[in-house]
């Protein structure tokens, strides 16, 4: 990185060659996100898991659950293309 | 357990009140609602047309951030304290406050909804906002906003089916008292029966567990490193970020649970139902949070007051003597500590106790947690990191009508879930 920093302020290179270099090196870099998910959702994975399969048994609502989870999750991800699109529509493109 | 089930079975009726009776004055109310709504579409509608040039936010000169991160923060904050209380509620047994715990749940949803729609108008270009899915697997090794879009999907999620499930023997009750809205009930009550209480009541137990601890690692966690993993900008890289914006939305919650409460007690004749020893312990709660935000304002300044880049140091003149003094002073004073002072002593002497004091307490508490947010995301981002000079930052009339629309389209949601469904838990008749 200190490298890169060095041949950012060197100018006979091109910029946006170095620029670019950066942001490749930077973003295929990047595992700590995954380890700060995973602290994150394991234990509600976990919690999630007990409260659908701890007593007294049912399956039936545990379903439902998890059918609610997927709509919802669907949905915001259906509602963010849909608002994406219709923005398009009055942002100037 | 016995008072839940005294609340249920004594108390049925004057809790249907929100859905049965609706005046001339609801009507007014919605029509202003609809008209700032109005208004904000109007703004906003510039700003996407115009661009965010039509704002005061600037870069490299200026903030690039503004009212509406403020906002979003605000929103987020509100939303986690709202559903800690419902889930304190289960886990700890504190079913003296069980009529309090939907309207902690629904502020909750409507919260995240609100700081979802805060995040979309401070993009400059909101018609690319699926690329947050589409990019999203490139981007989550890395960035803090990957995460917090990761955890506010997983809270929003977990907290609606949470408020569904519990909500759903009330919905059975509603459907043959309301059959005029049984087309709305019908749909969330699919599968139902009338066994599954056990199971739900175990369920909500476990859930709960799972939201306290993403409020942790969301109000403490992924927000706060969107702005305290920014290494190079003073008065945001710090450690103390996480506990401080999860204090924040706390408090800022617990007090917008009493502001909301005590509407409804005033609006619905709910005295009986929502008691002055409700007020009294979320009060109680309310002055030590605040007290404890106090405790952290102050560690964090100290600290930047010492601290090696001098940056800090500029950035902590700001708000004590500098061009955010005339706010910073009077939130400190007026907005936190007065309030959560008086907290303290009508905890210490019972007879000084005011629900009225509470509710006027617990309405400055959330001003100032909001101006907080404010304080948190401007002054940090005028002062420039390469050699420009200063800026400055006045939000337009078009960023405060947008703020205000967006809390307009927050209050009209939760008026409307009041006039739909039972904002208090019903009886089991």
């Amino acid at each position: 990185m200190i490298d890169l920093l060095l041949r950012l302020t060197d100018s006979s290179i091109p910029v946006d060659a170095v620029a670019a270099e950066g942001a490749a090196e930077f973003s295929g870099s990047g595992t700590i996100g995954f380890i700060v998910l995973a602290i994150i959702i394991g234990p509600v994975v976990l919690l999630t898991l007990a409260a659908m399969f701890g007593a007294p048994r049912n399956f039936r609502i545990p379903g439902l659950f998890v059918g609610s989870v997927i709509l919802l999750i669907g949905g915001l991800v259906a509602s963010l293309a849909v608002i994406g699109r219709l923005l398009q529509f009055i942002v100037p493109q | 357990m016995d008072r839940r089930l005294r609340l249920r079975g004594t108390e049925d009726e004057p809790l249907l009140r929100s859905l049965r009776h609706t005046g001339r004055t609801f009507y007014v109310f919605i029509a202003a609602l609809l008209i700032i709504m109005g208004w904000f579409l109007y703004a906003w509608y510039i700003q996407l047309t115009q661009g965010l040039g039509v704002s005061d936010m600037r870069t490299p000169v200026g903030a690039a951030w503004g009212v509406y991160i403020a906002n979003f923060v605000f929103f987020v904050g509100i939303a986690h304290g709202g559903i800690a209380l419902a889930a304190a509620i289960r886990l700890l047994k504190l079913y003296k406050y069980l009529p309090v715990a939907r309207i902690g749940e629904v502020l909750t949803v409507i919260s995240i909804m609100m700081a979802g729609l805060s995040i979309t108008i401070d993009m400059g270009r909101p018609d690319r906002i699926f690329n947050i899915v589409m990019y999203w697997p490139q981007r989550v090794g890395w960035s803090s906003l990957s995460w917090d879009v990761t955890v506010i999907i997983i809270y929003f999620t977990l907290s609606t089916a949470y408020l569904w499930l519990t909500m759903r023997k009330d919905l059975v009750l509603c459907s043959t008292k309301f059959p005029r809205l049984a087309w709305i009930y019908k749909p969330l009550l699919v599968g139902y029966r009338a066994d599954e209480e056990v199971k739900i009541e175990r369920m909500a137990w476990w859930l709960s567990i799972a939201i306290v601890f993403l409020i942790v690692m969301l109000s403490g966690g992924v927000v706060p490193w969107i702005f305290g993993l920014l290494p190079s900008r003073p008065g945001w890289f710090s450690a103390l970020a996480g506990p401080y914006f999860l204090t924040a939305a706390l408090g800022s919650a617990f007090a917008m649970v009493i502001v909301i409460a005590f509407i409804l007690r005033r609006v619905y004749n709910w005295q009986t139902q929502i008691g002055p020893a409700v007020f009294k312990g979320l009060g109680t709660f309310l002055g030590i949070i605040t007290l404890f935000y106090i405790y952290l304002i102050l560690a964090e300044q100290l600290t930047m007051n010492y601290a090696a880049p001098i940056a800090e140091l500029l950035i902590s003149e700001k708000l004590f003597t500098g061009e955010f003094a005339p706010i910073f002073w009077p939130m400190l004073v007026l907005g936190f500590f007065a309030p959560a002072m008086m907290f303290v002593v009508q905890t210490v002497r019972s007879e000084w106790f005011s629900v009225n004091r509470t509710f006027l307490a617990a309405i400055i508490i959330s001003v100032a947690f909001w101006i907080k947010r404010f304080l948190i995301v401007v002054p940090s981002l005028l002062r420039p990191l390469l050699p420009f000079p200063e800026g400055t930052y006045d939000p337009s009339w078009l960023e405060w009508s947008i703020v205000v629309g967006v809390f307009a389209i927050a209050i009209l949601l939760y008026t409307l879930f009041l006039k739909i469904f039972p904002i208090v838990e019903l009886s089991e008749e």
